[in-house]
């Protein structure tokens, strides 16, 4: 069966917060699906529900159809990293990958293969507790890949890399997905998935907010948007508004317009003798696109046509 | 339930614990203090000093250095559990074992072996030092002490007794760290019950009062077993001291399984 | 900011940093919580009936005594003078313990002047068993003394051959006096007994405290007393009127005694003037073993654990997830830092520690006057006794000081498991060991261990024939050691935090 991440209609409260509230959606395979949402959207939680580490009030969390639980040797089915300070401090690096790896039945070799895929074969005689936060994350990173999983699960994995790491993972996550498995990729920055997630899950205090592929979104963020470069920022922006456009200014010499076609504000600018040097589609950014989404301004629907939003309409 | 997936949880711990160097020195510690304090105690006896007739019990005397001895196996027991929430290194334990009960299974599984084999070598060592320093303080066969032998039925319940109570405290220990997952908490609590009961019973001058509080002081209760003399002057006899412990022990697994499996983990 | 102004605020830091941990909180209030819950608890199942079947008769001012001395005396009224030479005075050797139960006996000495065989001579009020007296005594080992009303206590000479002895009374003084030839007196002291009457009873006397012996081993440890006896001669015996002598035993006639053992009978024999007295007892106080006020503290233990637990949580915690890199980085002079919390949790645990005690006092002291802990065995303790007040006072330090010393062991060790462990191995292991080892050897336990602090919570001095290990020496000792313990752990924790790396 091919490997997914199934969750449906989850549900979990602490307390008197209501962490996830009747969350649904699809990890497929062969892509990288960033699972997005700002600080406290409820991220963490709903891959702690998956994973069963904590219990969910309702809904369920399928794992390539079965609940995580029933899994006989789960690592060989996912491999996650959630945190990577879970280590004890005494215990050497390589000694944490083979407690690991007995559990599920994994052989001695692939714990040193794991460690040489993340660079961390010189260190592995080091106890963890003088690792540094990039060290760590390699070591999680290492754990999760140690099953050699169809299903992979990360958490914020940028954190704490250098830029070399930050590249690295990134063609590490583009790579498994290549060779046909489920990678689900948390962030609350929408700037470290660009050009790493095919499909993108956005929730926002618990709920969905979009379920889509990142090529559709950044067409619909990017529609009707024109950036225009030009020396006389200021009188550009007065003109432009004064024709009903809504105009953000993104750099000192540049503004993006919405609301007006591009004809119509390289008329406008020429109307009013203001020159400019660049006139051109804009690109949304991931990050620009993310925005508008929990802003409410790009109402999105899943690909199953179900209505995603929160209720609000521009 | 699985075979496998038993075996492998009990092999995962077992890895957890013998890759941690904490785990060597704490059953040393807990050697090393039985046996040592068994010497003083054994070393300070003087025939000479004793009444006619002597009816010291030198046996249970030998033994008594479990009493300060046992903190090491019992601290190791404890952070077995409680380390896990501490590092929180329990998520990945979850994640590789789902099943909670396995977990507890392997750890209380690796730890009664590791506090057992402790404990053999911890008794051996005690009647060994004891077998070299009591003829020398005037406790000869002659004198109606004859060397403390395995042969004899007594001396051989107090040493499996003494055992049995080394492996029943790692899980009693065990077990209070799964109930409340944290280190203070729970090693306050078992020292504080462990230690303080004999202590308060001292205090209390009502002798209905002391008995009572004695026959049901896990440590007091446990360690009965280890009279080969004067068995009428103990408050309960040897096997229902060791049921004593046991119910402490079991309800402290228990109830530690059963707050493993419901909560959040946390 | 200079440095005489921020030591307040670093206090105040560490306060903030103490209370805003709920659980700490929790744990300190619970700390006073279980030691009133605990005391009253354990109250209730403490019971004595020692007024019942009491060993002691009632002294002039209601304590309990010992009055048993074999007395040779006759009747005076009015002013008088009795003067005697005690040529010898021999104490039969001491006997073997035997049958006394299992493990070993050790005789213990009891260094009190009222413990001491003695023969000389008294003045009493009547015959009456506790009633008041002054004596003046020649004693087996500590020279010539002059007692009165079974507390007091004046030292001679240290002589111990053949002694003049005399006795004067004048209205209600009695003075009384010493010679070594019975020609040139010095004076020992003046006695006030509490009303003695015109008519009193005067004589010669001898009394030979019984031998206590204790017997310790796996975990149980019993006391057994055996009588002695001594024998003394006396001549040159002169009193003002004129009149026969009776000898008498006093305090031998119906009284039960807790301790067992034969009394024996004393006896008086005379030839030409010169009589040789055999008497056996003791004159002198006979406080009971247990101490009400400490057994109002029972709950101690429990609340010393949790605050234990807080001492070194404070300490190790700082090192949990690096928060020490912060604090020195505010506070960069180490020694100051922990200073404070010392301060600051020491503070707090001798505040908890007192409710604590105050708490058990006001609650337990109740429930065992109804228990049987009544007078004259025990007199009621009130909050305004300086005993009590320092019992209550010392105890609260004790439990501050063991926080504080969990704080310094948790410092030095950084991890909260090692640090609790060690700290409570540290306070309760010697209890446990010194119940098991035999003989007055647990007592060098006491002094140098933290368990010595728990001989702070009694009262009363320690009485000879006490079980416990920790009643063995004085409650200042108690508290010093702890004290010394204090100043190490703090000690060593200050050098080790200035060497290492945060």
């Amino acid at each position: 069966m091919e490997p997914t991440i199934e969750v449906r209609a989850l549900h979990k409260r602490y307390r008197t917060t209501v962490a996830v509230d009747g969350l649904s959606f699809t990890v497929r395979a062969g892509e990288v699906t960033g699972f997005v949402g700002p600080n406290g959207a409820g991220k963490s939680t709903t891959m702690r529900l998956i994973l069963g580490l904590d219990a969910a009030d309702e809904g369920e969390a399928l794992v390539n159809g079965r609940p995580y639980r029933s899994l006989r040797t789960p690592l060989t089915h996912v491999g996650a990293l959630l945190d990577a300070s879970a280590l004890h401090p005494g215990r050497r690096a390589r000694d944490h990958l083979l407690w690991l790896a007995h559990s599920n039945g994994i052989g001695k070799r692939r714990v040193s293969e794991v460690l040489d895929q993340v660079g961390l074969t010189s260190a592995a005689r080091r106890r963890a507790g003088g690792f540094s936060l990039g060290m760590q994350q390699r070591l999680g990173i290492a754990a999760a890949l140690l099953g050699d999983p169809p299903v992979l699960m990360f958490d914020e994995p940028v954190n704490g890399l250098d830029p070399d790491g930050i590249v690295w993972i990134r063609g590490l996550m583009r790579s498994l997905a290549a060779e046909g498995r489920a990678v689900l990729v948390s962030s609350h920055l929408m700037g470290e998935l660009e050009d790493t997630a095919d499909h993108l899950i956005a929730i926002g205090r618990g709920r969905l907010i979009a379920d889509t592929s990142v090529a559709k979104l950044l067409a619909a963020a990017s529609k009707d948007r024109v950036e225009v470069t030009t020396a006389q920022r200021a009188e550009a922006t007065t003109a432009l508004a004064n024709a009903g456009a809504t105009v953000t200014v993104t750099g000192p010499e540049t503004v993006v317009v919405e609301g007006l076609p591009g004809d119509r504000v390289s008329a406008l600018l020429t109307g009013a003798a203001i020159p400019f040097s660049e006139l051109r589609r804009h690109r949304a950014s991931l990050e620009e696109a993310y925005m508008d989404l929990t802003r409410g301004a790009v109402e999105f629907a899943p690909e199953t046509g179900a209505p995603a939003t929160d209720g609000s309409v521009r | 339930m699985n075979a496998p997936r038993a075996l492998r949880a009990v092999r995962a711990e077992w890895t957890k614990l013998r890759t941690l160097p904490s785990t060597g020195w704490l059953i040393l510690l807990t050697i090393a203090t039985t046996v040592g304090l068994g010497l003083a105690i054994t070393g300070s006896l003087d025939y000479t000093h004793c009444d006619t007739p002597c009816t010291l019990d030198t046996t249970k005397l030998s033994l008594a250095g479990v009493r300060l001895g046992q903190v090491g196996i019992l601290v190791l027991a404890v952070l077995t559990a409680t380390a896990e929430y501490s590092t929180r290194t329990i998520q990945p334990t979850l994640m590789a074992v789902p099943r909670r009960f396995l977990v507890v299974l392997g750890k209380l599984g690796v730890l009664a072996v590791l506090g057992t084999a402790a404990g053999i070598l911890a008794v051996a060592g005690s009647l060994a030092a004891g077998r070299g320093v009591l003829p020398g303080n005037g406790f000869t066969a002659a004198h109606g002490f004859p060397a403390p032998s395995l042969a004899d039925d007594l001396t051989r319940r107090a040493a499996i007794g003494t055992v049995l109570y080394i492996g029943l405290i790692t899980l009693f220990g065990a077990g209070l760290g799964l109930l409340l997952r944290d280190t203070a908490g729970a090693l306050t609590t078992a020292l504080a019950l462990l230690y303080g009961s004999p202590i308060v019973a001292t205090f209390v001058s009502d002798p209905k009062w002391q008995h009572r509080i004695h026959r049901f002081s896990p440590m007091d209760a446990g360690l009965a077993i280890q009279s080969t003399r004067n068995l009428a002057a103990e408050h309960i006899g040897p096997w229902a001291g060791i049921g004593v412990l046991s119910v402490y022990a079991a309800a402290a697994v228990v109830s530690g399984l059963v707050v493993f499996q419901l909560r959040d983990a946390r | 900011m200079t440095a005489r102004e921020s030591f307040p605020r670093l206090l105040l830091a560490e306060w903030t940093k103490l209370r805003s941990v709920s659980r700490w909180a929790i744990t300190l209030l619970g700390a006073a919580a279980l030691t009133v819950g605990l005391s009253y608890l354990a109250a209730s199942g403490n019971k004595t009936d020692i007024n019942a079947h009491p060993n002691f008769v009632t002294g002039p001012r209601g304590e309990p005594v010992a009055d048993d001395f074999y007395f040779v005396h006759q009747q005076v009224t009015g002013d008088t003078t009795l003067t005697v030479r005690v040529a010898s005075l021999t104490h039969e050797p001491d006997r073997d313990a035997a049958d006394m139960g299992s493990g070993q006996m050790t005789k213990l000495d009891d260094p009190s002047p009222f413990a001491q065989p003695a023969a000389g001579i008294m003045i009493k009020d009547g015959t009456r068993p506790g009633s008041s007296y002054a004596s003046v005594m020649l004693t087996a080992a500590q020279g010539v003394h002059m007692q009165w009303d079974f507390h007091a206590d004046r030292k001679g000479s240290t002589s111990s051959g053949a002694r003049w002895l005399r006795l004067v009374r004048s209205g209600n003084t009695i003075t009384g006096y010493e010679s070594a030839d019975g020609v040139a007196w010095q004076k020992i002291g003046t006695a006030t007994p509490k009303n003695l009457p015109s008519t009193v009873e005067i004589g010669f006397y001898v009394s030979s405290p019984g031998a206590v012996y204790t017997s310790r081993g796996g975990g149980g440890s019993s006391v057994g007393e055996r009588p002695t006896s001594a024998q003394a001669a006396f001549d040159n015996v002169q009193l003002a009127s004129g009149g026969t002598w009776h000898g008498e035993s006093i305090g031998d006639a119906g009284r039960l005694s807790e301790k067992g053992g034969d009394r024996g009978s004393g006896r008086v024999t005379e030839a030409n003037g010169a009589y040789t007295v055999v008497g056996t007892g003791k004159v002198g106080p006979q406080p009971p073993d247990d101490d009400m006020v400490e057994a109002a503290l029972i709950g101690v233990i429990a609340g010393l654990m949790a605050l234990i637990a807080v001492g070194v949580l404070f300490a190790t915690s700082e090192y949990r997830r690096g928060m020490i890199r912060t604090t020195f980085a505010a506070t960069p002079r180490r020694g100051r830092v922990l200073a404070a919390k010392a301060i600051v949790l020491g503070t707090t645990s001798f505040l908890v520690g007192l409710v604590g005690a105050v708490g058990s006092f006001v609650l337990a002291v109740p429930i065992l006057r109804k228990q049987g802990f009544t007078a004259p065995a025990f007199p009621e303790p009130s909050l305004l006794d300086g005993s009590v007040l320092r019992a209550l006072l010392l105890t609260a330090a004790f439990m501050a000081g063991v926080a504080v010393v969990g704080l310094g062991i948790g410092v030095l060790l950084r991890r909260s498991a090692a640090a609790i462990t060690i700290t409570i191995v540290l306070v309760l292991g010697p209890l446990i060991v010194g119940m098991i080892l035999p003989g007055t050897s647990p007592k060098w336990l006491m002094y140098t261990t933290l368990a010595g602090g728990m001989a702070t919570q009694r009262a009363k001095p320690p009485t000879i024939t006490l079980a416990e290990p920790w009643a063995m020496i004085g409650p200042w000792a108690g508290i010093g050691v702890v004290a010394a313990w204090v100043a190490l752990a703090l000690g060593f924790a200050w050098w080790q935090l200035r060497r290492r790396d945060a």
